[in-house]
């Protein structure tokens, strides 16, 4: 069934195997109930140095926990594979705010010296802009799918997209009367 | 639809010329003319009641859904809103069925309404949009 969104994914950069594969494993041991917290994270006493890769496990399991609570992974049509994305990147777009409250959590919890907290809040900020990015890529990736399946001129645009439209919409206002033209 | 009761959907050749901006003009089109009907991608669809200068010129908004966003498909359309992007057009003075694509307003479509730079910038736009001929396009497009 993995194997569908694997091939779909194909030549792209996106890197969603980490979440594929960790959903294999959860279904294989049926518990997809739950996955750690990020309180039970930081107890793990887990260095900053280590936190980004810690953040995003909590990423990918509970990205993965809701899919597999909702049955989304379980899918084997091809068809489905635009859809998938659709609430992988919903998803990851609760997660990054989850930043955030790590980095609130870990400074009213773990007692960090000012350059600590400085450290953590960059290392953090960086996470958030990845994460971003790669919501950005699977969107685009998702319309790309949808384009295969003859959908084409039908698919709502994603963030990249419309923020790229306000740009070109805003340079047209800003036009002289005299330049503006109808077509 | 007959020819006549086709909407005719123009916009600033700048937004023309920019693809990302052209398809959204060309779904406009579609969904005026119920070519995608049932596409969730235009919510609310109404005049421009906040600002009684851009009313006046016939300035209306419709909230586009971007891909994150929940597009309730059991609610009706007017009932799918959002304060993310606004596409904002003109309904001709003399003929209500040529409409021009003006703006997309974004990341606060409603703050951005209020901006007197934008709203002058529109009402710019709205008046030379005001000054064609409807004949002209109307026919053209029979």
């Amino acid at each position: 069934m993995l194997s569908v969104a694997h091939s779909d994914l194909g030549n792209h950069s996106v890197n969603l195997s980490t979440i594929f594969d960790i959903a294999t494993e959860l279904n294989k041991a049926h518990c997809a109930e739950y996955g750690p917290s990020l309180e039970q994270l930081a107890q793990y006493n887990t260095s900053i140095c280590d936190w980004k890769e810690e953040l995003k496990i909590v990423v990918s399991l509970k990205t993965v926990v809701h899919l597999v609570s909702k049955n989304v992974i379980n899918t084997s049509d091809p068809q489905d594979s635009p859809e998938l994305l659709q609430v992988v990147s919903g998803l990851l777009q609760n997660r990054i705010n989850k930043a955030d409250e790590t980095y609130s959590y870990m400074v009213s919890t773990c007692n960090l010296a000012g350059t600590q907290r400085h450290e953590l809040k960059n290392k953090l900020t960086a996470l958030k802009t990845e994460i971003v990015s790669l919501n950005e890529d699977i969107l685009d990736l998702r319309h790309e799918l949808l384009n295969k399946k003859g959908l084409v001129g039908k698919f709502r645009p994603s963030e990249r997209n419309l923020a790229h439209a306000v740009k070109v919409s805003n340079k047209s206002l800003n036009m002289e009367v005299a330049e503006i033209e109808f077509v | 639809m007959s020819s006549s009761d086709k909407y005719v959907v123009l916009t600033t050749s700048s937004l023309n010329s920019d693809p990302t901006t052209k398809k959204l003009v060309d779904d406009f089109r579609d969904y005026k003319n119920n070519i995608i009907p049932n596409f969730p991608l235009f919510g609310r669809d109404t005049p421009f009641t906040e600002n009684k200068q851009l009313e006046l010129s016939n300035i209306c908004k419709v909230h586009i859904f971007k891909d994150s966003e929940l597009y309730d498909m059991n609610k009706s359309q007017n009932s799918n809103t959002t304060d993310a992007i606004h596409l904002v057009y003109c309904e001709h003075y003399q003929n209500p069925k040529l409409l021009s694509v003006i703006a997309v307003l974004s990341p606060d479509a409603h703050k951005s309404a209020r901006d007197s730079n934008t709203i002058d910038a529109i009402l710019k736009t709205a008046e030379k949009f005001h000054s064609l001929d409807p004949a002209k396009y109307l026919n053209k497009s029979a």
